[in-house]
């Protein structure tokens, strides 16, 4: 790739445009699935991608390429689009300092592409051999994927960085007949070794949805509830998260004046992050897909607004920095302003003084799923318990949480010192675009009452 | 596609040694596009090409893929890694070699970026002119795509076809909270029908205000075509022959028996006209047909794939599906549900009260292995005498799709496109509502 990194620079820089940019990109994916009995792997599928995106006279045009030798045809596409757009005239984009540099996941110890795949085979047989075993009846499945992403971001205001990443998941799931499911999944950057030595999470697994085989139903309501890391996370990504992405705000004006930076959001003890720094993570990048460097924005502090998430564009516009969120669901596509990490900060109260407070509430835990319409969000909870005096008393069936963020936010009681994160490589998809990795967690948190159904 | 055969074939030539049988795949697009916002519109343009690989060594099935820069050699060299610790072969590749397709005649030339983005400002004035707050962000691609097999037991084919993908997402503040709502369709040579892409995403009428006395209970409940999409998804996994080899299909032992309503007629057509999931034949080569899957209600069988249909003792229907470099697997093509002939266009007249669905929030409410579902319906519509009332926040549907498709109202007598699928309104009855 780097002697593609070199023709991008000098097309670049040999630009007549007003500002060009070209990206490349060089992604490996590898999937192996054990299902029961059954073994399937694909790849590694690898893939080229190039876009180059030229503004000329307040006006943006954009072209991918396939091969690298047709960079300056596409380059050459892309002017004569932005010469000929009908768009509104738009302002020239806040550009972060040039610099030209390169991070690469294989300076900080074997990554995970280097284990050869019959390693990765065997775990996910082993795993699903525990998993099958542990049960006489049901099916269980593991799959592990990964995907290794060698991204050049090359701009003629001479900014060149080069990022290689190596990401990888992993997915335990049991079902039993009646569809009753426990599902487990850990991502990361970086090295294999956490995949390994999970056996214990696996028993302990299998024991709870044994656990939850009979369980009651729950009327429909508001409940004071307790929510566990991994819900915390998606919460603050459903809900709040999307809302606060510049480029959705810039075409709502009423939600981004309610989302203005010191409004009011949720409770005093709201700290909300977005940090593209935590490198172990999948959601993390040291550039983003503008070559903007990652950063820690501080979303939210003490329940009021600080501020948005920005790509060059968003920023220009709102006449402020870019934050490195610009990212790109596929190539071809524009940078959007997306979340990378994004999490809840802890507080300093423990797990068990928080179900103290429960009452006769329930506990959460696990997702299966989530979505928002930008206004209400809906989260499908893998398991439900009832607490009596401190301690998780009764399964119940899952349950799905639904609510405003304004509502949920400012009912937050407290928030526990178990700061967790979580994340997947295909953890989030905007419409019409393919799922990108991210980041999400928090602490347990109270909330003092939420619909549940 | 010539010079496409000729590196395939070399690519065969150099797996001959190494493999008892192998395919290849090659896949070209070109595309423009448009994307469109409140205030900027981005033209683009764009082409991928990628090449696939599958071979059987020593009994077992490898697949790898490139886009991109390919590079034969290796290509080779990663899919014998593959084949590894890949799944037992099971089935023959097929030999019937296939008339190349001509390609259709299509009138992509007559859409250009100018023309797209004057029928997305046209869209976005004619939403203004109902929700003045309205903001329209949509994008659109229009290009073709071509696909070519050869494998190295004789098989040759290849097709074109022209696709438009649109994407359309409108946005209205209200003095209740942000209405939004999404409609994403793909056409094959021309950009879609204003009015009916109108009928998807303009929201009903919001200025009804909120209904705060609680809408619980056993109801009506009208799912818009979209809202009806999500519905089938368990079906669309139901009914794939992968599912029935794991055991795990709720279908199986059904063939031949009444499963939903009378009247519902469930199709997949990979040879309607103008539908832009429509092929010859399949990712392996097959070729494909045209499946009623459900007849009146009556469940007529599993799509399958070689792999599925050797599993479990049947025929590939010809409905492989994959990612380029992935296993393959059943699929459908142009899902279809049969209009209504006598009904009436409006559903909710027809029905009478209840509520309308005309989106589904819960990812991951849904259960394929079981058809059980639960969704959150985010906001929803009342209706009474066929005239929307208000709406409401927060409702839930639970159920199994299969019970609920077995309690048909009525259907519509227009049918939407949403993605490849082909749907009317649907009107159910006695749907439990939180």
């Amino acid at each position: 790739m780097q002697k593609y990194r070199d023709l991008a620079e000098k097309a670049a820089a040999a630009t007549e445009a007003d500002f060009a940019e070209i990206r490349l990109s060089l992604t490996s994916r590898t999937t192996v699935v054990q299902a029961g009995l059954t073994h399937m792997n694909s790849g590694p599928v690898e893939q080229f991608t190039g876009t180059a995106r030229v503004f000329i006279s307040g006006r943006w045009g954009m072209c991918e390429f396939s091969a690298p030798e047709h960079m300056h045809t596409a380059m050459d596409k892309a002017a004569a689009l932005a010469l000929h757009s009908r768009s509104d005239i738009v302002p020239f984009p806040t550009l972060p300092p040039a610099c030209r540099d390169t991070f690469s996941d294989d300076s900080r110890g074997v990554p995970l592409s280097d284990v050869p795949l019959r390693e990765k085979a065997f775990l996910c047989r082993h795993y699903c051999d525990l998993l099958g075993a542990s049960l006489s009846f049901g099916s269980a499945r593991v799959a592990y994927e990964e995907i290794t992403r060698d991204r050049i971001i090359v701009n003629s205001s001479g900014t060149s960085v080069r990022e290689i990443e190596n990401l990888g998941s992993m997915k335990t799931q049991l079902v039993l007949p009646g569809g009753l499911v426990a599902s487990e999944e850990i991502s990361l950057r970086g090295s294999f070794d956490p995949f390994k030595g999970r056996e214990k999470m696996l028993d302990k697994m299998s024991r709870d949805l044994l656990l939850r085989e009979t369980t009651a139903c729950i009327a429909p309501g508001e409940a004071r509830v307790i929510l566990d890391p991994e819900l915390t996370g998606i919460l603050i990504h459903e809900a709040f998260g999307h809302l606060i992405e510049a480029d959705f705000l810039e075409k709502n004006p009423a939600v981004a004046y309610l989302l203005r930076p010191g409004s009011r959001i949720g409770s005093e003890c709201v700290n909300i992050v977005d940090n593209s720094l935590l490198m172990d993570q999948p959601g993390s990048m040291n550039w983003d897909d503008e070559g903007t460097p990652g950063s820690m924005t501080q979303l939210v502090s003490s329940g009021k607004i600080v501020n948005w998430l920005h790509t060059m564009e968003t920023a220009a516009r709102a006449k402020t920095r870019p934050t490195g969120n610009a990212r790109i669901s596929d190539p071809g596509r524009l940078p959007e302003a997306r979340m990378t990490c994004t999490y809840m900060e802890a507080g300093t109260t423990s797990i068990d003084k928080l179900k103290l407070h429960l009452d006769n509430g329930l506990y959460l835990k696990g997702f299966m799923g989530g979505a928002t319409d930008m206004d209400r969000f809906s989260i499908a909870v893998q398991e439900a318990w009832t607490v009596r005096n401190g301690v998780l008393h009764k399964p119940v069936t899952p349950v799905v949480l639904a609510g405003k963020v304004t509502d949920v936010l400012g009912s937050i009681l407290d928030r526990g010192d178990d700061l967790k994160l979580s994340g997947s490589l295909s953890g989030c998809s905007r419409r019409g675009g393919s799922a990108i990795p991210v980041t999400y967690g928090g602490p347990h948190i109270l909330i003092s009452g939420m619909q549940v159904s | 596609m010539n010079e496409v055969f000729i590196t395939g074939s070399e690519i065969l030539i150099a797996c001959e040694k190494v493999s008892t049988q192998a395919e290849v795949t090659g896949i070209s697009r070109r595309y423009n596009s448009l994307q469109f916002g409140p205030d900027n519109s981005i033209p683009g343009a764009g082409e991928r090409t990628g090449w696939g690989l599958r071979m059987t060594r020593n009994g077992k099935l490898g697949v790898s893929g490139e886009w991109g820069i390919i590079n034969p050699f290796r290509l080779v060299d990663k899919t014998i890694g593959s084949c590894r610790y890949g799944p037992e072969t099971l089935f023959d590749f097929p030999a019937e070699p296939h008339e190349s397709a001509a390609p259709e005649k299509n009138d992509l030339e007559a859409i250009t970026h100018e023309s797209v983005h004057d029928y997305l400002n046209t869209l976005q004035n004619k939403i203004k002119e109902i929700h003045p707050l309205a903001n329209l962000s949509a994008r659109i691609q229009w290009g073709e795509d071509s696909f070519a097999i050869l494998n190295s037991c004789g098989l040759l084919g290849s097709y074109s076809k022209a696709v438009v993908s649109s994407s359309f997402s409108v946005t209205i503040p209200t003095d209740n909270g942000l209405l939004q709502s999404g409609y994403f369709l793909k056409t094959t040579d021309s950009l879609p029908v204003m009015s009916l892409v109108l009928d998807m995403i303009v929201l009903p009428d919001h200025r009804k205000g909120l209904i705060s006395t609680g809408i619980a209970g056993r109801k009506n409940v009208v799912f818009s075509p979209v809202a009806f999409s999500m519905l089938l998804q368990a079906v669309r996994t139901g009914i794939s022959g992968k599912l029935l080899a794991e055991g795990a299909s709720p279908l199986a032992a059904m063939e031949g028996k009444q499963v939903l309503a009378k009247s519902l007629t469930i199709r997949d057509l990979p040879h309607l006209s103008s539908c832009a999931a429509s092929v010859p034949f399949d990712s392996e080569g097959v070729p494909t047909q045209d499946k009623t899957i459900f007849e009146g209600g009556i469940f007529n069988g599993f799509l399958h794939d070689l792999r599925s249909a050797a599993q479990c003792n049947a025929v590939s229907t010809g409905s492989s599906g994959r990612n380029l470099g992935e296993h393959s697997r059943p699929v459908c093509t142009n899902l279809t549900v049969d209009p209504s002939m006598d009904g009436s266009t409006n559903t909710l007249a027809e029905t009478g009260s209840g509520i309308l669905v005309t989106s589904i929030l819960s990812a991951g409410g849904g259960n394929a292995a079981s058809g059980s579902f639960t969704f959150d319906c985010g906001r929803t519509y009342v209706f009474r005498r066929g005239e929307i009332q208000g709406f409401y926040h927060g409702c839930v549907l639970s159920g199994n799709v299969y019970d609920v498709l077995s309690k048909v109202n009525t259907l519509g007598s227009i049918q939407y496109r949403v993605g490849t699928d082909l749907l009317p309104f649907i009107s159910l009855s006695d749907i439990s509502v939180r």
